[in-house]
This record gives structure tokens, sequence and C-alpha cells, in this order.
């Protein structure tokens, strides 16, 4: 009881803050807002110009610069493009993550540059109805790569053809992340991790989109990574459904069904998206995801995720993330880890971001240390 | 402390009593949906046996509403021709038994409207839908996002 008080309290004092909490500022649908229409990946025009004119703070641009004049720089290079088939777009990402701060003999400090890369879109058709889209950069190793998957540091994350046969129904093929679930920033949120769904887990295959005014749903065919070794690619589906209730907010709930020669996985989730008004948010996701070792039994583990936002002023979002992970359903073993987050946009196309974690493992038969770790983060595109 | 709690209960009752509301419900394309809220809706509605009227007109300043995105006020600001016609005009209405009828007035234009409402707390609750082009609105699009032509309307009034 103390603790789902201690939750309720620590959910309702501070928000948090992710992309797809864009749902804040009431954009239900990703689409408006990106190329790929669950999200992720570079920015339509409307998008950076949302980008400049409402994430971000105006407070280090003259009084004579209002938001018509930062909508029209939000294009590359601060420019405003002069043709409609051609956008790039650069974007760099890194962060400095210190682990046990303030241990004298177990704090670690690391530079990570999470993402460098360049973007390129090819868009074509009224209401840009044909778009080819695709990245090429730096992407670090996995922390903890699969033996034998070995991938440059230098690659594509994503490349993909897209059709809107009406502006209610496209087709997309080519390399793109898994549709399933909240595509939330944090990738190693558990629900990103359990099902696999999180920053290298891009694969090859066919998505269908459809959006209705108060539903919108997706179903993905691929066929693994075709950068990886056809043993370990995962094939199979996945789909998410998500409707519209009491107008600003979303319901929605998806599954996910992928095999390669050594393991099969099945993971459904519930989640939702509210609109707290004024830019402000919150978001949750739970599920259940199984992994079954080609000779062995599956093991099901259990998922969640409560992420809040709080806007106090343009340019500005307070976090919380809870989360929680069960590995496996049959052992009274799990981890809890929370931290709030402050996410500063000072000006458009930067985004600064110190987020703080705490991870708690709780085990019937003994007790261990809180970890701590906290990560100061730059993001900047062009 | 107690003072505090107090005010903060006051606060939320008179914002729960916020009734001279109009909201529009503006749908994008290609996706997502937005809503203009003004709280400065004027007019007073009299109720008569089963017959409500207006005593005098019903009207919302363009300007008096707000999308969440100040940007995106300016732009519905000047869509609606506010700097030439400040005011939306709601006149000659006559309502019975949850159906009415009206004249509407925007951008300087007269069309009649059908409305449904109900009655709640002493409030009436109003709605109908407009189509945008019929008021010699433009079709309105900004960097690949257009708004739909069908706008629905939801205005609140308190009845004397």
């Amino acid at each position: 009881m103390k603790f789902i008080l201690f939750f309720i309290l620590l959910v309702t004092s501070i928000k948090s803050f992710a992309y797809p909490n864009f749902i804040g500022h009431s954009y239900t649908s990703c689409l408006n807002c990106h190329y790929n229409p669950f999200g992720g990946g570079p920015l339509t025009d409307y998008g950076r110009a949302v980008s400049a004119t409402t994430i971000s703070s105006k407070a280090l641009f003259p009084a004579r610069v209002d938001d018509e004049k930062l909508a029209y720089m939000s294009g590359f290079l601060f420019r405003k493009p002069k043709q409609n088939w051609l956008r790039t777009q650069v974007n760099y990402r890194g962060f400095n993550l210190v682990r046990n701060p303030g241990s004298t003999k177990a704090e670690t400090k690391q530079w990570i540059n999470m993402q460098a890369d360049a973007r390129l879109i090819l868009k074509f058709g009224e209401n840009d109805r044909f778009v080819a889209v695709t990245n090429f950069g730096y992407s670090p190793e996995p922390a903890n790569p699969i033996a034998g998957d070995k991938q440059s540091e230098w690659r594509s994350r994503e490349y993909y053809l897209g059709y809107r046969i009406t502006p209610r129904l496209g087709i997309y093929a080519g390399l793109m992340d898994k549709v399933y679930g909240l595509r939330v920033i944090e990738h190693i949120a558990f629900s990103r991790t359990t099902p696999q769904v999180t920053q290298n887990d891009q694969t090859h295959g066919a998505m269908v989109h459809y959006l209705s005014e108060t539903w919108e749903t997706g179903l993905h065919f691929f066929q693994g990574n075709m950068s990886q070794d056809k043993d370990l690619r995962m094939r199979g589906m996945s789909g998410t459904f998500e409707k519209t209730v009491f107008e600003h907010h979303r319901l929605g709930f998806s599954f996910l069904n992928s095999k390669n020669d050594y393991l099969e996985l099945t993971s459904l989730a519930l989640h939702g998206r509210f609109n707290l008004k004024e830019g402000s948010s919150l978001l949750f996701e739970a599920g259940q995801t199984g992994q079954k070792p080609a000779n062995g039994e599956e093991i099901k583990a259990r998922y969640g995720l409560l992420q809040t936002s709080l806007r106090p002023t343009r340019g500005v979002y307070v976090l919380t993330n809870v989360e929680y992970l069960k590995r496996d359903i049959e052992q009274e073993t799990y981890t809890v880890r929370w931290g709030p987050a402050l996410q500063y946009f000072p000006m458009q196309r930067l985004e600064l971001r110190l987020d703080v974690y705490n991870t708690r493992n709780f085990t019937p038969d003994a007790s261990t240390k809180d970890s701590w770790m906290y990560l100061v983060q730059t993001h900047v595109w062009l | 402390m107690k003072s505090i709690i107090l005010l903060s209960f006051l606060f939320l009752s008179l914002q729960a009593m916020a009734a001279n509301k109009v909201t529009l419900f503006v749908n994008l394309n290609p996706a997502g949906s937005f809503q203009g809220v003004s709280q400065k809706l004027k007019g007073n509605l009299v109720k008569n046996g089963e017959t409500i009227t207006s005593n005098g007109n019903i009207s919302v300043s363009i300007e008096s509403f707000k999308t969440g995105i100040e940007l995106r006020d300016e732009h519905m600001w000047k869509h609606m021709n506010s700097s030439k016609h400040a005011k939306a005009t709601l006149t000659d209405l006559k309502a019975q038994n949850g159906k009415a009828t009206a004249t509407l007035e925007v951008n300087g234009v007269k069309k009649p409207v059908q409305i449904s409402y109900k009655i709640a707390n002493n409030e009436v609750i109003a709605t109908f839908t407009v189509k945008a082009s019929e008021f010699n609105l433009k079709k309105a699009e900004y960097l690949g996002v257009g708004v739909d032509d069908n706008i629905k309307v939801e205005a609140t009034l308190p009845l004397k």
C-alpha cells in the first residue's frame, strides 16, 4: 500500500516528457511531424516548424524575431527550402554518462556519441504522397552485442520508401523500426529493450498504416535486418492499434511475434497517451514478452512504463520515468527504475537534457544496494 | 495552509463553472486535430416554457480563441479575417425541445445553422457543424498540413 501511495505521489508530483508526449500539444498522430507515421526519424517541414515555435524557447532570440520568423528559419541551415522535393537534415546526439556518482571507488564517467547522421528525404506528389527516406552516419556498437553479430559503427539505421495511397492509407517498405508500443526516446527503457524494439532493432519489411478520424493502426511484416547473418534475423510481424478517447487522449494495444533459428519472441502490450494540456502529458505502457529458445522452455517477462511530463514554460519540460521489469514471471525478483529528468530546448535545433536514474532490484531473500546514474545529453540538429 | 486549500478549491470551482465557452473542433490533414477555445462567449439565453430565446445577439471575439500554440492562434485569427471581422455572431435563435435554428455570421458572411442542444445544470450546451468554405474562408494549409473544411462547434451559455 505504501508503495502504491509513493508511486501515485511520484507520478502526480513530477511529470516527464518524451517525443510521443507531443500529444500534450494536441498532436494525437505522429504523421504531421514525421515522415514515418509511427514517429522517429526525420521531421517534416511542419514538424520542424512546430519544434521551432512550440517546443523550443525563443528567449535567446531578440524580440523582433517572432514565431513566424522562427518557423521560416526552421529549415535546414536556417533557410526556407527553395524546392519541394528534397530535404536534408543533420543530427547529433551525445551524452556524458556517470554511473555511481559520488562513489570514490565505483564512479565511472563515459562520453558516448550516440548518434551522428545525415538524412536525406525525397518527396513528390500532392501532400508528399511519395517519400524516400534514408540516413547514414555513426552509431555506436550495442553495449551487449549478440555473439557473431558484428556491425559497423558507420551504417544506415533507416531507409524506406513510402506511398500514401490516400491521405488515410499508406504503405512503407525498407529498413524501419518495428511497429510496436510507444517509441519513447529513452532507448534503455524496459518497454523498448524487453520486446526488442530499441535503437538497434530496425528490420527490413513492409508496413501498412491506416488513419481514421478516431483511430489509427499499423501492421508490419518483416524479414529481419539483412545486415545480420541469416540465422540471427528475427522474422515475423507486429502491429499496433490506437483509439482516440475523450477527444484528446489515445489508448492502444500492440503485438509482436518474431523468430530466428534460436529464439521465438512474442510480445503484447497496452499503452495510453494522455494530453494534460499546455504541452504536458502522461504516457503508460504495460506489456508481457515471452522468449522461447529453440531448445528450451519459454520465459515470460512483464514490464511497465509510466512517464509524465510538465511544461512549466515554453522550452522546458520536467520529467519523471517510472519503470518496472520482472524478467521471469515465475520468479519473485523484479526491478524498479525511476528518476526525474529535465529537458531544455534553449533554441530551435538544440536540446539539452539531464536524466537521473535510480535502479533497485527486489529479491525475496536478499537486499541489494540501489544503483544511481545520470546522464547529461546534447542533441543538435541542423 | 487552510486558506491555501480553500483558495485552491474556490479556484477549481470557478474553473468548473466557466460556462461562457465556445470550442471549435478542428481536424487536420493528413492527421490529428486541435481545439480552439474561447471563454469569452457573450449572450443571454432566456427560457420561456419549452422554448429558449436569446436576449440580444450571441457573439464571440475571434481573437479570444486559443489553440494551445501561439503561432497557430495567430494563423487562425488571420485565417478568419479577424482584423476586418472581429466577431462571430449568432442571431435569430429559435430553440425548442433540443433543436434550434439560428443565423451565424463569420467573416462577414451570414448562413443559417441547425443546432442541437441540451440543458444541464442550468446551462445550455449547443453543438453544430459548419463548413468553413461557406463563410468565404480559404482552404487553410501550413507547411503541408491542412485543415478540414468541416468544423464542429460546441457552445455553452448559462440560462437566465
